[in-house]
């Protein structure tokens, strides 16, 4: 179940959002700029810091490690990792129990990244010194997107692994790859390009599946899937439909109800109704679409529309939080066209992982 | 002629066995550059095929030995005699002898981190330890051994043989007797060593903290579209007298000079 640090309405089992543009005035409305996510088992899932901002955030971090596999990329002004500059939709694979850093952001307002926790029992930092050390437990004591989550600590030993489809060495603790040139993934037959990438645990860890879909890519079906399910638009747009094609219905096209949580808060964008288009997101009776930055949080279980491409095509980011739950189910059975597709890239994943071990 | 001669002229090289750590071309030309000098060197690298290439590199490289007599930096009856003065072995712990070890493995933290936490285990007790990372925080290598006030940083630049640069970072634990043996040697092997402070929040030290600032400012100027790599490079050259321009740099560094 997807936990959103700040309570969120939900919608048909859904909330979508947008990361927000940060040199723009914090507005009052609807959003999630700064959303921290839980997603997947209750205390071993994945987190996902969806935005940091300089302002807000240190900017700079020293060498550390976590326990926790992790992925990041960048959206907007560059990050820096070391002597690596990422630019907007370049991420980086950072396997678990490996020094990297120090990290920092390079505008002096800030920007923005998506940063994925494999485990979140591994978001505490080690530091290689004591009082620095001492400087991030204090903060991590006051963190309140940690409690109740029992950190790993320095010295347990985290079955992880990371593999990925298009062929990227780690080297030797972290690789680098992004949605900037995506000619070495696999080509489907609608013309998309798929990467798919597993971290965290070797059995139950996440699976990361990066999509260059062109315009007049195929469209995907209505689906359902049986783990968490994070789409985030690093470029171009898409339109999602409702499931049942008619919005505010929290029926699914099968003609099952999802239930509706009934939290609330400003800090979440609903979209049916609204027309927002500095938000990346646009409402509309029937579906939504997402633009630059927009994403959404989609609950296990729950139907989530059928979609396609925009205009200018799309790029996307999905993170589902237990591979072990792909494919996804359709009103037809198991999926065909690009979703079916993607099997056979996660299977091959599942045998590299199986190979590794 | 015996450890301590220097047939280069390059300086007057004092110390005992040096070792570095990695026979890539950074660490290849490190071990040409203390040879050359005088020095005694112990080149450690686990892959024999990087060994035997470095080992032919040196002889035959651009920037090798042949070389150097063409140049007039070495007399031809010298090239075996310096050529003799590096063992390539693929055990770290053959640096047990070295008063300063040199690690020059690629540039990855976790990897380096691992490297400093064997060779605290290897090296003599008294032994410098020195670190060749473009930027990594010295502190955060350092940490990793038992030895905090033996580490230190010694970023050379490429090619290592000819370039007189030395950047010494120090931590506020690094021992002063550290720093004088390393730019006692730095001296000795023609270099100009400059010390400087480690800052543990930054990649890079200064040279290339300053550099991957012009480097950003030139990439900013290209995706504006104001200017081309190519004419932002001429321009640095001919303003600054710049050897290369920032994207030359670049490929030079990744791909390697022709």
């Amino acid at each position: 179940m997807i936990t959103l640090l700040e309570s969120a309405t939900w919608h048909n089992g859904h909330v979508d959002g947008v990361i927000r543009d940060i040199r723009r005035p914090v507005p009052d409305d609807g959003l999630l700029s700064g959303a921290i996510l839980r997603m997947g088992d209750p205390d071993a899932g994945p987190v996902v810091a969806m935005s940091i901002e300089g302002r807000i955030f240190p900017r700079k971090a020293p060498v550390h490690l976590h326990k926790s596999d992790s992925f990041r990329m960048a959206l907007g002004e560059p990050i820096r990792v070391g002597g690596t500059s990422y630019a907007h939709g370049e991420f980086r694979l950072q396997r678990a129990d490996a020094f990297y850093g120090p990290e920092y952001w390079s505008d002096e307002v800030g920007t923005n990244q998506l940063l994925l926790m494999a485990d979140r029992r591994g978001l505490k930092p080690y530091l290689t010194d004591a009082q620095l050390q001492r400087l991030a437990d204090t903060a991590l004591a006051d963190d309140v997107s940690l409690e109740g989550v029992a950190m790993l600590p320095r010295d347990a030993d985290v079955p992880h692994a990371i593999a990925n489809s298009f062929g990227a060495a780690l080297r030797p603790s972290h690789f680098d790859a992004g949605f900037t040139d995506t000619t070495g993934w696999s080509t489907l037959r609608d013309g998309s390009r798929l990467a798919a990438v597993a971290l965290g645990h070797r059995e139950s860890g996440v699976l990361l599946l990066c999509w260059d879909r062109p315009p007049g890519a195929a469209a995907l079906p209505a689906f359902r899937l049986g783990a968490d399910l994070v789409r985030l638009v690093v470029e171009g747009s898409c339109r999602i439909d409702d499931p049942d094609g008619a919005g505010g219905s929290a029926q699914g096209p099968d003609g099952s109800t999802d239930e509706p949580d009934g939290r609330t808060s400003r800090s979440a964008n609903r979209t049916s109704g609204s027309a927002d288009r500095t938000s990346g997101v646009i409402g509309g009776p029937s579906g939504v679409e997402l633009g630059r930055l927009g994403f959404r949080l989609q609950q296990e279980g729950t139907w989530h529309g059928a979609s396609r491409s925009g205009p200018a095509g799309s790029k996307e980011l999905w993170i589902v939080a237990d591979r072990r739950a792909w494919p996804p189910l359709t009103t037809a059975g198991p999926p065909e066209g690009p979703l079916a597709e993607v099997n056979v890239k996660v299977a091959a994943l599942t045998s590299q992982l199986a190979a590794a071990a | 002629m015996t450890a301590g001669d220097n047939p280069a002229g390059a300086g007057t090289f004092v110390g005992g066995t040096v070792g570095v750590i990695g026979a890539g071309v950074m660490g290849a030309g490190i071990a040409q550059a203390v040879a050359m000098a005088g020095g005694a060197v112990v080149c450690v690298d686990t892959s024999a095929v990087a060994r035997e290439r470095a080992r032919r590199h040196l002889v035959e490289g651009r920037f090798g030995l042949r070389a150097a007599v063409e140049r007039g930096k070495l007399a031809a009856d010298d090239v075996d005699r310096v050529a003799a003065r590096i063992a390539w072995e693929p055990e770290l712990s053959a640096v047990a002898g070295a008063t300063v070890v040199i690690e020059a493995v690629p540039e990855d933290l976790a990897l380096k981190v691992r490297v400093f936490r064997d060779l605290d285990r290897v090296a003599a007790a008294g032994a410098v330890l020195a670190t060749n990372s473009s930027g990594f925080p010295v502190g955060a290598l350092a940490a990793a051994t038992d030895r905090p006030t033996r580490v230190l940083g010694w970023h050379w630049s490429s090619p290592a043989q000819i370039m007189r640069f030395a950047e010494i970072v120090v931590t506020e634990h690094t021992d002063a007797d550290a720093v004088e043996t390393v730019t006692r040697l730095a001296h000795g092997l023609g270099k100009n060593p400059v010390v400087v402070r480690d800052a543990p929040m930054s990649w890079g030290y200064v040279a290339n903290r300053v550099y991957w600032a012009a480097v950003a400012e030139a990439r900013r100027i290209v995706a504006e579209g104001v200017s081309t790599e190519r004419d932002v490079d001429q321009l640095l050259v001919d303003c600054f007298r710049w050897p290369v321009g920032p994207f030359t740099m670049i490929q030079g560094a990744t791909t390697g000079w022709t």
